[in-house]
């Protein structure tokens, strides 16, 4: 089934191939116009009671008719050519657009399949260029899945053919060729086993908690009262709690499958691959999403140890990654569940300069008069927070007071918790500039980046620090989202001032080859690059 | 890349001896870090105090249209109408006299080759140090208050966010900007 329409267009480029998107594109773009309006649609239709109903319906079906046919014409009027120099685009049906993206300004090409696309068998073409605004990523919105690959594959040669002539004048970071399709070496691919376990430690349960939490409510709305009332009653207090226990333990259960299930959702069929320079990333059961992901635009990995994975050794890994002119970076997952123990050779292979075996323990640790405050500042909150709600408790609904000292009981915890925080925390900084920093906000976070990647650092101390000598150091690296602000508090001010002056551009060593050796030449080129930046 | 590390008139400079060059091991020199010197333009201070004081009298006329509101709704005494907004006026209007005072004094900056260095805060003393080859832009800018002043604020762009030294007199302030952007690009040129 052939869906791309030619037709050679009379406007001075006779040798020009326009072509369309599938007719599909209709039945997309009309039920994501309606999809919006359904819920509305569906409260006025419930709630109108009586009223004409033939001026309703009519109504109805107008804006469906319009809603078609503005996805007709935007079909109609959208077409595409691979000219010799660039990929054009007209679209538009009020107001006229033409677009040319000459091909060596394409960073990345990627097919993606949402859902209703996977079902209507046409995928979506998404380019990435390195324009500095808000238009930086293109979409072809339907194409069939042949037209969309061919695309791809005419895009990447092109795009390597005007990159072969100008390659030698190109010296900025962006000049990597994208690797394009499901090229490369796979690095490594997520089995069902290893998914499954990811999901049932995901510890995503604050999500689906939220679901229950929601459901509850809306059971609670709709049992009727009586139910509630035949429960088995030794005492009063006891049937509360009885019940109470039970229905947590029950919305616990339901919580946990549901993260499973959408971790499952996430990261089904998880393939990380390695080629030319680039990471590329595909996941996902339903909607399949691919990313590319230039290993030079990658400022940051992060190993999260969750609370869940910890006590069974396993992490999640996560990058930072700048973004370029003023499209922001980006800030996702590497890979979704990897044994600690074999994270070096993993960053060994992926990402050689980051790379670090997380047995090896941090060099730098919080001085001892540091685990005082992370205790008292771990556990200040569930006070406050324990205090305020037996207040609140108490006045609004009279609750008895040992309600109020129940919750004061979990305050020892993060006693418990604040003398974790305050072990975990932790730095290291190798001579090649390799910096790692450690922290624990519920879950054990050490990012691993490099100096010539800080953009700006810093240390803070308030009063009660600066009495002490103690100082949080800040570090700020580029990455989407703003995350990239990171703190270690109460580091001995000592340690945080020579830290900070280590880290200074101005303190790499002259002769710094020492962890140079069997670099892959891209990574090798990188050094390069950003020796000269300094 | 020569001629990079030969700087040798940087105030935080270390020896490469002082890196303990063992991996795994942190590679701290032992220098500490010497405090900037430059201070913001003395203006500043007054600058400060007027915003201080509209901000008190902001603060106070909101207190007063909550306790008015509060009043209409629950039937607040007339202790707590007159009371809540005479004591935001007070606070504000110490902390308008105070602040600008201490973090005046606090607030220290150089511009050296390597780096730009910020010591600031009036009760959290922070210290910021931004390397000119991350600098990605930098450019001067005056509010309608600073316009009065003669005053002027350098911005300074990374990829993780913008830096700000305010309140210089606008000489100093273009001279300062000029200067990094001069080192910044000095950087990427090479």
């Amino acid at each position: 089934m052939r869906m791309g329409v030619s037709e050679a267009t009379n406007a001075g480029r006779e040798t020009v191939d326009w072509r369309r998107q599938s007719p599909f594109y209709i039945v997309t773009t009309l039920v994501r116009h309606l999809r919006g309006i359904i819920i509305p649609y569906a409260i006025v239709l419930f709630t109108r009671g009586g009223g004409n109903d033939l001026v309703f319906y009519a109504i109805s079906l107008g804006i469906a008719v319009i809603a078609g046919l503005f996805s007709f014409f935007s079909w109609l009027f959208f077409r595409y050519a691979l000219t010799p120099g660039s990929l054009e685009i007209r679209s538009g049906v009020i107001s006229r657009e033409e677009r040319s993206i000459p091909y060596e300004r394409i960073q990345a090409v990627d097919l993606e399949e949402p859902p209703l696309e996977r079902f209507l068998r046409i995928a979506r073409v998404s380019i990435d260029t390195a324009a500095g605004h808000a238009g930086g990523k293109i979409r072809i919105h339907a194409l069939s899945r042949a037209d969309a690959e061919a695309l791809r594959r005419a895009l990447a040669e092109r795009r390597a053919r005007t990159r072969g002539t100008a390659a030698s004048a190109e010296t900025g970071g962006v000049a990597t060729s994208p690797v394009i399709g499901e090229a490369g070496e796979v690095v490594r691919a997520l089995s069902w086993r290893e998914l499954l376990v990811a999901g049932m430690t995901s510890g995503r349960v604050g999500a689906a908690v939220a679901i229950v939490g929601a459901a509850a409510q809306f059971a609670d709305d709709i049992v009727p009262r009586s139910w509630w009332s035949r429960a088995p009653s030794v005492s009063p207090h006891v049937t509360d709690l009885r019940w109470l226990a039970g229905l947590f333990i029950f919305g616990g259960v339901i919580a946990w499958l549901l993260a499973i299930l959408s971790t499952a959702l996430t990261f089904g069929g998880f393939v990380l691959r390695r080629a030319d320079g680039q990471l590329l990333i595909s996941h996902g059961l339903l909607e399949r999403r691919r990313a590319t992901l230039p290993i030079r635009r990658i400022q940051a990995v992060r190993i999260e140890e969750g609370w869940l994975r910890q006590p069974f050794r396993l992490t999640e890994l996560r990058f930072d990654s700048a973004g370029h002119g003023t499209d922001k970076g980006d800030s996702g997952v590497l890979f979704p569940l990897l044994p600690r123990s074999e994270v070096g050779a993993f960053l060994a292979r992926t990402l050689p300069e980051l790379a670090v075996d997380p047995q090896v323990p941090l060099a730098g640790h919080l001085p001892r008069r540091a685990a005082r405050r992370y205790m008292m500042s771990t556990a200040i909150g569930w006070v406050i927070f324990a205090a305020i709600a037996t207040l609140a408790a108490w006045r609004v609904s009279g609750l008895d007071a040992w309600w109020g000292a129940l919750l004061f009981a979990p305050a020892p915890l993060f006693v418990v918790f604040g003398w974790l925080r305050y072990r975990d925390a932790g730095w290291s900084l190798t001579p090649g500039g390799q910096l790692r920093l450690r922290w624990r906000a519920i879950g054990r976070t050490t990012l691993i980046t490099r100096r010539q990647r800080i953009q700006h650092r810093g240390l803070s101390a308030n009063p009660f620090q600066r009495r002490a000598t103690l100082a949080t150091v800040h570090v700020a690296i580029a990455s989407g989202a703003g995350g990239g602000h990171l703190a270690v508090p109460h580091l001995d001010a000592g340690d945080a001032e020579r830290l900070l002056a280590a880290l200074s551009p101005a303190s790499v060593p002259q002769h710094d080859d020492v962890e140079r050796v069997d670099e892959p030449g891209d990574v090798a080129e990188q050094r390069q690059q950003d020796a000269e930046h300094e | 890349m020569g001629g990079t590390i030969d700087v040798a008139s940087r105030s935080m400079l270390m020896s490469e001896s002082t890196i303990n060059r063992h991996l795994g091991e942190p590679a701290l020199p032992v220098a500490p870090l010497p405090e900037p010197r430059e201070r913001l333009d003395p203006r500043a201070q007054i600058l400060w105090r007027i915003s201080g004081l509209i901000q008190a009298i902001v603060f106070t006329g909101i207190a007063g249209g909550a306790m008015a509101l509060a009043h209409i709704l629950f039937d607040l005494g007339w202790g707590w109408i007159f009371g809540v907004p005479v004591v935001v006026a007070v606070l504000g209007l110490a902390l308008a006299m105070i602040v600008p005072a201490i973090n005046w004094r606090q607030w220290r900056y150089d511009i050296h080759e390597e780096e730009v260095d910020i010591r600031r805060g009036v009760v959290t003393i922070t210290r910021q140090l931004v390397p000119m080859a991350r600098i990605q832009h930098v450019d001067t800018r005056r509010g309608p208050l600073q316009r009065r002043f003669g005053l002027a604020t350098v911005v300074l762009y990374t990829a993780a966010g913008a830096i700000e030294i305010p309140e210089l007199a606008d000489p100093v302030a273009a001279s300062v900007r000029d200067r990094i952007a001069a080192l910044a690009n000095v950087r990427d040129d090479l």
